[in-house]
């Protein structure tokens, strides 16, 4: 079969924007896997000679308990965002009251305000509470700023659950809790995974939040470890380039697993436009 | 036994009105069917009762017991909805012992109606199956199943057919008609299709914008219209409804419409003589114009003329689309008839038969008596010749 | 009514109050931690707290004012709007291109897909550092051309400190001072150059997106409308502009909204990749807020700042969330 020009056209262009996509990928790959002998401005875009793994190693060391932190910082603030998410939608779908889309209005509208608003009384409340400065203290406000958009996914999640599973369920004589466990949650597996990539993503990938709250270097996540290290003088650029891959690598394995859910939740995050 | 009543039921949506001033008694073991076009507020009349919506005015009695306020699960009611509404998570089984399981009742008692359930609809052998893996069919016996099981107080059905196939539905009609006579339950039956309520009904409320506008057997209903909504909602092809004055002496009223007129009979004369003078509109029924050539010897008529625009055959019977005075009539005639599309055709109006309301509140004014009567009009096929004009 | 009947009623009653009761605790955080925190920050910003000690002597709007007079300041107006205007049009350019593009039965679609998006889940700091070195003047882009034999490029990307800006005695200066826009002609109306760099980063992470949201407003399309207009006599590229054009009008909304206020927050990528830029070229009010308050100290003209932000996040948010809500209601 012969292709039509256009048709070759159209994936010259594709290509092109691929490789366009792909080469910071690639520098990223290339430098990371260069000996140090190797790792010259000169030669960014050198195939390495031998594959050798100082600058990972060396972005290891001084990243890993970042990466930790970072870790034990997601896993409970995602879980918690989930739960929470999950029984927000249930109730703003499938009990509404008078005044509950107005609880939704306002919910929403804390997923759009530039942080920075509301840094300042953050920083004082939390060391009111003495979680400033503490992974706890990430993990509370992370789950507190997640509710807009977890609430927001499982509501267009549960909206698409028909509202007579509920009502059949009403009159075959389950309360309000015995509907949620016995039909919403077993039905509500796509929904968990769309919010905990999203959550995951996001917390991970903070740095606002992670960089005011933490001040402590050995308290703070990857990303403003990562910022530090890119800041200095003293480290070298192939560590950097290692340092950030490394950061990169939690998400990026999420979403070539789960892109499919990873999608969806950008999709929900888009309010359906 | 479970009687339902429904006293001044008033539920708005906003400011939009699904249910106005209500007032219904359904009574124990009868088969009722909730019929009106789409938007009339039927469903809200069952849902109100199932407790899944509350009353803005009015009451709810079951069994004399006030319902408005307990919650849908103390109300011993089951429903049948139009999307079956499975738990799509669940088995057969499953979904049938659920709300048994709710209210507490034993496994072994569970399973021993369940599977008697199943056996009465012929659902064994898909107990273990979940409902994706089911037909349209399927499910919709196993959501029937589901409420069987409940052994309720009231059935409650939303349009529980109109998502299967035409053959299907036929069937499932004529077994829930079974049903209910074995179950001997109270059946509430929302449903816009009137060959259900027709057939299933013992008997039927006719509603159109949340306002109940007739409650009757089919029978009563059919052939007696209260009032010109009732008259061209119920019946397919619908009634004929023609702007007219009633005019005449008591002896012999007639009704002028637009072109000809129709003489009444002398005892129908006798009872609408007090409207002389009012407007109304007359209603016939496309089957009660006949072919002259194949009518029923019975049949007191009155000739009239028009112009046949198209035919429709239907097998057993022949539709014909006519102008009378540049008035458009349906006539459903013997199969038989020779009218054709372009012909100048004459036909026999009965009218023993003829419908007429006032035209102004649209209420009956005289209605005839029910079939099964009909005045015997000895050796008269044919009466009064040349009435048409 | 039975007693019976009373205590059933309550229990109707308090099914609900359940309900309300369960949303309760997060309508309380959000209520608390983004409306009371705002109102906070509204009155930091328009207090006397200039050091570590917080004082909330009420000063009015003279924190606004000092703003307002900030060299740096105007300046970082200038880079948002800029950076606003560069950001958003890439990407609706990019993204669109792509989605239609693919949008035309291509095989290894997925695939392609799922090139274009990776970039979301990266962090931008991720992003800020890798771009910061590919953009360097002496080394990644710029260095490309010599591995295929050219030379290399001589560009400063983000370490140039050019302002594009109309000067007063040009004739085009001249033209718009004779119409009273003479204050134009100045370089805080101008194009700083490096703040491009920054969006070819930005635009990078985030066009993918843009595709992804525009492929799915053409899958949303049917077939049928597309079929009758090339019955119609349309070609596909009639087509496009006639039909699909206009039905994703909704997608651009959104996707100009959702980038729009992206890029009037944007922090973390200017942090990570060039900090404030050469005579401020990439400054941002994100940037200028953090460093002010949170290294300067200067509490009520952070929170100012912050304040700033938020109206203007508002002013493109608050009618689009009607807007969208409002909709999805008539669906």
């Amino acid at each position: 079969m012969t292709l039509p020009w256009s048709r070759v056209a159209i994936y010259t262009v594709l290509v092109l924007f691929a490789l366009v996509y792909l080469m910071p990928i690639y520098v990223l790959l290339v430098t990371g896997l260069k000996s140090f002998q190797e790792v010259r401005l000169e030669q960014m875009w050198d195939l390495p000679s031998a594959l050798r793994f100082d600058s990972f190693r060396e972005a290891y060391n001084s990243l890993d308990s970042n990466l930790a932190n970072s870790f034990k910082m997601v896993v409970p603030a995602t879980i918690a965002s989930c739960m929470l998410g999950s029984i927000n939608g249930y109730i703003l779908t499938k009990w509404r009251f008078p005044g509950s889309d107005l609880i939704f209005f306002l919910l929403l509208f804390g997923m759009f305000i530039p942080y920075q608003s509301i840094l300042i009384p953050l920083v004082k409340t939390l060391q009111q509470l003495h979680v400033y400065g503490s992974l706890w203290g990430l993990v509370i406000t992370h789950v507190i700023y997640g509710i807009p958009i977890t609430t927001l996914i499982f509501r267009n999640y549960y909206a698409n659950i028909p509202t007579e599973l509920v009502e059949a369920a009403k009159i075959d004589g389950a309360s309000i809790f015995k509907i949620y466990t016995k039909i919403i949650f077993p039905l509500s597996l796509p929904g968990f995974v769309v919010v905990a990539i999203w959550q995951f993503t996001s917390i991970w990938n903070d740095f606002l939040f992670a960089v005011t709250v933490t001040s402590n270097p050995g308290i703070q996540p990857a990303t403003v470890a990562l910022n530090n290290m890119a800041g200095s003088f003293i480290v070298e650029w192939n560590v950097q380039m290692a340092g950030a891959l490394i950061a990169a690598l939690p998400t990026l394995i999420v979403y070539i697993v789960l892109g499919r859910f990873f999608v969806r939740g950008l999709m929900a995050g888009a309010l359906r436009g | 036994m479970a009687r339902v009543l429904y006293s001044h039921v008033t539920k708005h949506f906003g400011d939009t009105v699904a249910v106005e001033d209500l007032t219904l008694e359904v009574f124990d073991k009868e088969f009722l069917v909730l019929i009106g076009p789409s938007g009339c507020g039927k469903s809200t009349v069952i849902r109100v009762l199932a407790g899944l919506e509350k009353l803005t005015a009015g009451e709810v009695y079951l069994d004399d017991v006030l319902v408005n306020d307990l919650p849908a699960r103390d109300r011993d009611i089951a429903m049948v909805f139009q999307s079956y509404a499975l738990y799509p998570h669940m088995s057969v089984f499953d979904n049938m012992a659920f709300g048994l399981k709710m209210h507490g009742v034993h496994k072994d008692e569970i399973k021993r109606r369940v599977t008697a359930a199943a056996e009465t609809l012929g659902i064994h052998e898909l107990l273990k199956r979940k409902p994706a893996q089911l037909s349209g069919g399927q499910r919709q016996r196993v959501a029937l199943g589901r409420a069987i099981v409940r052994e309720p107080k009231v059935f409650l059905f939303d349009e529980p057919l109109s998502n299967l196939d035409a053959k299907l539905r036929v069937q499932t009609r004529a077994e829930l008609s079974k049903l209910h006579d074995r179950l001997g339950t109270t059946f509430i039956y929302v449903t816009h299709d009137q060959v259900e309520a027709m057939t299933m009904a013992t008997r039927l409320a006719v509603m159109k914008d949340g306002v109940l506008h007739q409650v009757g057997t089919p029978e009563e209903v059919y052939f007696r219209p209260d009032n010109v909504f009732v008259a061209g909602f119920i019946g397919s092809p619908s009634m004929n409804l023609l702007p007219g004055k009633l005019t005449g002496t008591p002896e012999e009223m007639r009704i002028e419409l637009k072109g000809f007129e129709l003489s009444l009979p002398a005892e129908r004369s006798k009872r609408v003589a007090s409207f002389a003078g009012r407007d109304v509109i007359c209603g016939i029924r496309p089957e009660d114009m006949h072919d002259r050539a194949f009518v029923r010897a019975e049949v007191r008529g009155q000739v009239i003329q028009g112009r046949v625009e198209v035919t429709e055959m239907m097998g057993n019977e022949r539709f014909l689309h006519l102008l009378v005075h540049e008035q458009e009539l349906l006539a459903r005639v013997d199969a038989r008839t020779r009218a054709r599309a372009g012909q100048d055709v004459s036909l026999l109006v009965d009218v023993d038969r003829v419908h007429i309301f006032d035209a102004a509140t649209e209420k009956v004014l005289d209605k005839f008596d029910l079939p099964e009567s009909p005045a015997p009009v000895p050796g008269e096929p044919v009466a009064s010749p040349g009435a048409a004009s | 009514m039975n007693s019976s009947g009373h205590r059933l009623a309550r229990r109707l009653t308090s099914e609900r109050a359940v309900a309300i009761a369960l949303i309760v605790p997060s309508a309380v955080a959000v209520a608390v931690f983004v409306y009371g925190f705002i109102a906070w920050s509204a009155v930091v910003s328009v207090s006397e707290w200039d050091t570590v000690r917080p004082d909330y002597t009420y000063v009015g709007l003279d924190n606004f004012r000092d703003l307002f007079n900030n060299f740096r300041f105007q300046i970082d107006i200038r880079n948002t709007v800029v950076f606003t205007v560069l950001f958003v049009g890439a990407c609706l350019g990019i993204g669109f291109a792509l989605a239609s593009l693919l949008d035309r039965h291509v095989r290894g679609e997925g695939l392609f897909r799922s090139i274009y998006l990776f970039p979301m889940a990266v962090s931008f700091i991720v992003t800020g550092v890798v771009w910061r070195w590919l953009l360097a003047p002496r080394a990644g882009v710029n260095i490309l051309p010599e591995k295929v034999g050219a030379g290399s490029i001589d560009y400063g990307w983000y370490t140039d400190p050019t302002v594009l800006y109309v000067h007063a005695d040009t004739r085009l200066g001249e033209a718009l001072h004779s119409v009273g826009l003479g204050f134009l002609a100045n370089p805080n109306y101008g194009v700083p150059l490096a703040i491009t760099s920054v969006v070819i980063a930005a635009t990078w992470q985030m066009s993918g997106f843009v595709m992804v949201m525009y492929l799915a407003g053409l899958r949303a399309i049917p077939d049928e409308l597309r079929d009758a207009a090339r019955v119609d006599g349309a070609s596909e590229a009639q087509i496009l502009r006639h039909i699909s054009v206009p039905l994703l009008r909704p997608v651009t909304l959104s996707a100009m909204i959702i980038l729009g206020h992206q890029s009037l927050k944007i922090f973390d990528l200017v942090i990570s990749m060039t900090r404030r830029g050469p005579g401020f070229a990439t400054d941002v009010p994100g940037l200028f807020m953090y460093e002010t308050t949170f290294q300067g100290n200067h509490f009520s003209h952070g929170a100012a700042v912050s304040i700033l932000m938020l109206l203007a996040v508002s002013v493109l948010v608050i009618p689009y969330l009607f807007w969208s809500l409002r909709r999805e209601a008539r669906l």
